[in-house]
């Protein structure tokens, strides 16, 4: 599948000029094509434009260009599929959750977790200013928490992007990232109690709280970490922290946890690159960046003991790559914004890690995102494909799934008892009364 | 043999880079195959999330004129949630005969979306001019 696309791809072919040929789409394999171009054609000065997506050389002679592209397709059939993997993901079962009149299909703030003996599914409702919540037991039964906006009980009109953290169904936490304030409430929609996170008033380079489904809010004790975006452009980003630490005993306010220093060298794209996705296992927290393949991991606590280990997906290997080769291009003026979004959304990344304490794994999700055809053609760009990462508990990658973005949601997912549940788009487009998630089970193979 | 091969490579690119004129109307065919375009107008372009304010007084005008508008056509588009969608506005005005819904998203191509309403002039099925609404237009 992946080679194919690539040879599709390759063999559009344009000249602008008689003394230049653009290899045009040519977003993988560009070390490699870079080489192979300088060693059999005595070709100099290749370059790979990020901008108009192409490589740029001088033809000595038309008859290596044309052993050039055979030989470049040949190369791009070759497949980076991991003959090690042990483990894949089975479909094991379907949870139908039963939505109101009012109710729509994605949510931005979702999550699975136990209570007692009690598993729940919650998601903030933004359309009514409210929390839902079921019983995983009984999905037909809606539970609604409606959330005042103003007065004794405000939490004021929550956005999509505002968020929450059902820890039992007397303490969730609501975060509204308009106000930067954090609230507790109880099952009636009672404040027990709020806090101050952010004051946007304040001039300051610290970094705000971004939640979703994929990067959420966790909590460790009286520990509250927020995963947070970029406030602004940096010329270097290994010395500043991505993750925002709350005390709510004591009220303490850290960023920790910094960027990878892969950051330092390049500039990759919209703000959504640079967003970390951060999950614990019972002694450490990891983080995971968008454009790093490993995945860093701090004691809890004291943040030492650093860990790094690979986590690369096969469907995203070489296609990492910078918008531009100097980081300093985020702090320029003259910046194309709409070629970076279109960058960015035609380029893979890594989007999230999970922790699956029931099984002792991590799942790392990719958004392996579609071509700039692809999206032209068929309406894809906000429906990537989904790939899993499997990873065991001494990080080693054990298996990689590839998943339909047309059927699964690429946001919507999240470790459940059974297994990782991740919400079914096709199904709501045939009953718009039910919200789907098909579990998926870890299997050997 | 060089000069054969140049030509066709400079042909091919010439009939490769497309217009956004025509990436619009390549993909406004898409959207329904019914709609004839050489009897309208104007298409406006409506999306359902970006500028929220310019979007609500789009909407707002054309419900209020859509009746007096014959040869204007309205299409939304980036409809993520049909259920959703169909909450914000009248029934009777979706219903209306020169009123579409862009539901497999084919104007969210990214050479052609925009977070405001557009509107395209036409003549004799053609597109003239591409242009923002703004909230002065209102």
């Amino acid at each position: 599948m992946v080679g194919q696309q690539n040879a599709q791809e390759i063999l559009q072919i344009n000249v602008e000029l008689p003394l230049q040929v653009h290899l045009v789409t040519l977003q993988e394999k560009e070390q490699d094509v870079r080489v192979i171009l300088a060693h059999l054609t005595k070709i100099k000065n290749i370059h790979y434009n990020n901008y108009n997506e192409c490589f740029t050389f001088n033809i000595i002679n038309m008859k290596y260009f044309y052993i050039l592209v055979t030989l470049l397709i040949l190369s791009c059939k070759n497949n980076l599929t991991d003959k090690n993997d042990t483990f894949t993901l089975v479909s094991k079962s379907f949870l139908h959750f039963k939505l109101d009149d009012k109710t729509g299909f994605f949510h931005n703030s979702i999550m699975f977790s136990e209570d007692g003996n009690h598993e729940f599914f919650s998601f903030l409702n933004h359309i009514n200013n409210s929390i839902y919540y079921y019983d995983v037991g009984s999905p037909s039964d809606i539970n609604k928490i409606k959330l005042d906006i103003e007065g004794e009980n405000g939490v004021g009109h929550l956005e999509t992007i505002s968020a929450h953290f059902f820890k039992d169904q007397n303490n969730i936490y609501i975060y509204n990232i308009a106000v930067g304030k954090l609230f507790l409430v109880n099952s009636k929609g009672n404040i027990l109690n709020k806090y101050d996170i952010i004051d946007y008033k304040a001039s300051t380079d610290n970094p705000f709280p971004e939640i979703t489904a994929l990067q959420p809010m966790e909590i460790i004790a009286d520990d509250i970490y927020f995963p947070c975006g970029l406030n602004s452009r940096k010329m270097k980003y290994s010395n500043s922290n991505t993750v925002l630490k709350f005390n709510i005993k004591t009220l303490k306010k850290e960023y920790i946890l910094p960027f990878s220093n892969k950051y330092d060298n390049a500039f990759y794209g919209s703000t959504f690159k640079y967003l970390p996705s951060i999950t614990f296992n019972s002694k450490k927290i990891f983080v995971s960046f968008p454009i790093e393949h490993n995945v860093f991991g701090y004691d809890i606590g004291n943040l030492k003991n650093k860990v790094e280990f690979n986590a690369s997906s096969e469907y995203v290997e070489r296609k990492i790559k910078p918008f531009n080769n100097d980081v300093k291009y985020g702090l320029s003026k003259n910046r194309n914004f709409k070629k970076e979004d279109i960058f960015s959304l035609t380029t893979p990344d890594y989007q999230s890690i999970k922790y699956d304490k029931y099984r002792n794994v991590f799942y790392r999700i990719v958004h392996v995102r579609r071509t700039k055809e692809e999206v032209r053609l068929n309406n894809l760009l906000f429906s990537p494909n989904i790939s899993i990462i499997l990873l065991d508990s001494n990080y080693v990658k054990i298996g990689e799934v590839l998943l339909d973005g047309g059927k699964y949601h690429h946001v919507m997912i999240d470790v459940c008892k059974e297994g990782l549940a991740i919400a079914r788009r096709d199904y709501y487009k045939k009953n718009e009364n039910e919200l789907v998630f098909e579990i998926l089970k870890l299997e050997k193979k | 043999m060089k000069l054969v091969i140049f030509i066709c490579f400079f042909v091919l690119t010439i009939s490769c880079s497309k217009t956004k004129k025509e990436i619009f109307k390549e993909q406004l065919q898409m959207v329904d195959t019914k709609i004839d375009f050489e009897k309208y107008d104007y298409i406006v372009i409506i999306p359902n999330e970006g500028c929220t304010d310019c979007i609500t007084k789009a909407s707002d005008y054309f419900i209020k004129d859509i009746e007096n508008l014959k040869r204007t056509i309205v299409i939304y588009t980036s409809i993520s949630d049909n259920k959703i969608f169909k909450l914000k506005l009248p029934k009777s005005y979706l219903n209306h005969r020169n009123v579409f819904l862009d539901k497999s998203g084919f104007l969210e191509n990214f050479e052609i979306s925009s977070v405001y309403p557009q509107i395209l002039k036409m003549e004799h099925g053609k597109i003239v001019f591409i242009k923002n609404f703004d909230n002065q237009m209102f």
